[in-house]
């Protein structure tokens, strides 16, 4: 795992030849494991651009105060991202773009977060080439005054065809905030495979009564269920999932 | 192990489940409830585990000399009460395994250790033929009918119960599963003597095998019969017309009853 990290809104020198790295604009040349830490950050404008014919796999973390996030990912000819996220920020302003440029270009997206303030993210995929793929996988939870909103734009113009669009956001709140998705398919092709799924809810009565019927204290079941809810969106690393550990085991101890 | 309920009345909804009703279980005892469908044998195990979607609007329930009715669901649990459930929860994300040591650190009041736990899951995973690859699964998604009641059944032989609720644990079980199932209950019964059961079941293979002392029949909110085995068996060839047509409570279950009301 390469360990990259923002500070003070500027990525840090890293010198690895699989990438370059030029005012906060990374090119990704090579396949990789990658994890971008976002440290003492309030205004992040990044760009990343990923070379044709790579696999990159990228977790990006943050546990800021309050920030805005303005990230471009341009994705080349065969190009595989998988990207994980994971905010626990004060509050979020997010807008992201995602340019899947070149044919067979996949961009495989899992957000997670726990929101404890006023959260916004408005994610768009653009299908500029045809063939190209996009998975779009949102889970959060709200807690205390967290409370968020979620805009995804998945853009497909006429003649890109054989395309696979997909999104799907779920918020589970645990507090009596309200939170909203936008779930936005701008389709303009018939030849397109597309899926969109969201819900906004709570933990099921019947999940919670199960894990009590074998002596889990409430505290302790929400907390289970709460790792399972984001951990099912990140497939992470055990550095990765420590970190998780510890944002999860401040808020349910 | 005793439990003994009284006079128990209880709401879903504002419909009235559960009236005035009795029973009475005594340490090492396998009681059966059998009835239609919709006459309350589900409500009366969410009940004593204590699922808050259901109104207790009189009446007690006490486990062990001591009344439950205003314990939690995870307090009843760690005093010994186990649901074994018709449809056990998938859930995403959370493995069995993380479920399961929770479970038992809960139970234990400490933390149990990965090699406590594999040493203990193991031996119990190994006597009931299960798949190990089970425990490191999304709790219960994938799960076959039977993989699913035999994962109850494998928290029953790790949190170790006294009494235990089967709530259709035979329904979704193939004969060879349902026999396995049936011989861990069995076997888990002979080291743990005090230990009483109540079966929720529609079939007779699992009676066969564990042999019940009492047997129930239960329509519109209360016990109207009571017998030995052989009312399971009357019930499995001439089903239940005879018994409801004829709805008066008799001397059997009357007998049982009272003894619940001079508690």
């Amino acid at each position: 795992m390469n360990n990259i990290l923002v500070v003070n809104n500027q990525v840090a020198n890293f010198h690895n030849q699989a990438l370059t790295i030029k005012n906060n604009t990374i090119t990704f040349h090579q396949s990789g494991n990658y994890q971008i830490e976002y440290q003492k950050c309030n205004n992040i404008n990044l760009t990343y651009n990923f070379a044709k014919d790579i696999y990159v796999k990228i977790f990006e973390y943050s546990t800021n105060e309050n920030i805005i996030i303005k990230n471009t990912y341009n994705l080349c000819q065969n190009t595989l991202i998988t990207l994980y996220k994971f905010y626990n920020n004060k509050s979020t302003n997010e807008e992201i773009n995602i340019n899947l440029q070149e044919e067979k270009a996949h961009i495989n997206y899992h957000f997670s977060s726990i929101s404890i303030g006023k959260d916004k993210h408005h994610i768009k995929i653009n299908h500029f080439h045809q063939n190209t793929y996009s998975d779009i996988y949102n889970k959060s939870i709200t807690l205390n005054n967290g409370q968020i909103e979620f805009i995804v734009d998945s853009i497909l113009p006429k003649g890109n065809k054989g395309c696979i669009l997909n999104q799907d956001t779920r918020v589970i709140t645990l507090n009596d905030t309200q939170s909203a998705i936008h779930p936005n398919m701008y389709i303009d092709e018939n030849d397109v495979e597309a899926r969109h799924g969201s819900i906004i809810g709570r933990f099921s009565h019947d999940e919670i009564f199960y894990l009590m019927t074998r002596g889990i204290n409430y505290n302790d079941t929400i907390k289970l269920l709460v790792k399972g809810y984001l951990f099912s969106n990140l497939n992470l690393d055990m550095e990765g999932r420590a970190k998780i550990f510890e944002i999860i085991n401040k808020y349910w101890r | 192990m005793r439990l003994t309920i009284k006079k128990l009345n209880v709401k879903v909804e504002n419909k009235e489940i559960l009236k005035d009703f009795n029973l009475n279980i005594e340490e090492g005892k396998i009681h059966v409830i059998m009835g239609p469908n919709g006459v309350g044998k589900s409500t009366l195990s969410h009940v004593i585990m204590g699922d808050n979607n259901y109104q207790i609007t009189s009446g007690d329930i006490i486990f062990n000399n001591k009344s439950i009715k205003d314990l939690t669901t995870d307090e009843r649990s760690r005093l010994g009460i186990f649901l074994a459930m018709q449809y056990p929860m998938e859930i995403d994300g959370v493995s069995n395994q993380d479920f399961l040591r929770t479970a038992m650190s809960a139970h234990a009041n400490k933390y149990i250790g990965l090699y406590d736990f594999i040493l203990k899951c193991e031996k119990a995973t190994e006597e009931l033929q299960m798949d190990k690859e089970l425990i490191h699964r999304p709790l219960n998604i994938g799960f076959s009918g039977g993989e699913k009641k035999k994962n109850e059944v494998l928290q029953i032989k790790l949190l170790k119960p006294s009494l235990i609720i089967m709530d259709e644990l035979d329904s979704g079980l193939d004969v060879d599963s349902l026999k396995i199932v049936a011989q861990n209950i069995k076997d888990y019964l002979k080291e743990n003597k005090e230990t009483s059961i109540i079966i929720i079941t529609h079939y007779p293979m699992l009676l066969e095998i564990l042999k019940p002392d009492y047997v129930h029949i239960l329509s519109n909110g209360r016990i109207i019969k009571t017998g030995d085995y052989s009312l399971a068996k009357d019930i499995f060839t001439n089903g239940y017309n005879k018994y409801i047509d004829n709805s008066k409570i008799d001397n059997k279950a009357n007998i049982i009853t009272k003894e619940a009301q001079h508690e």
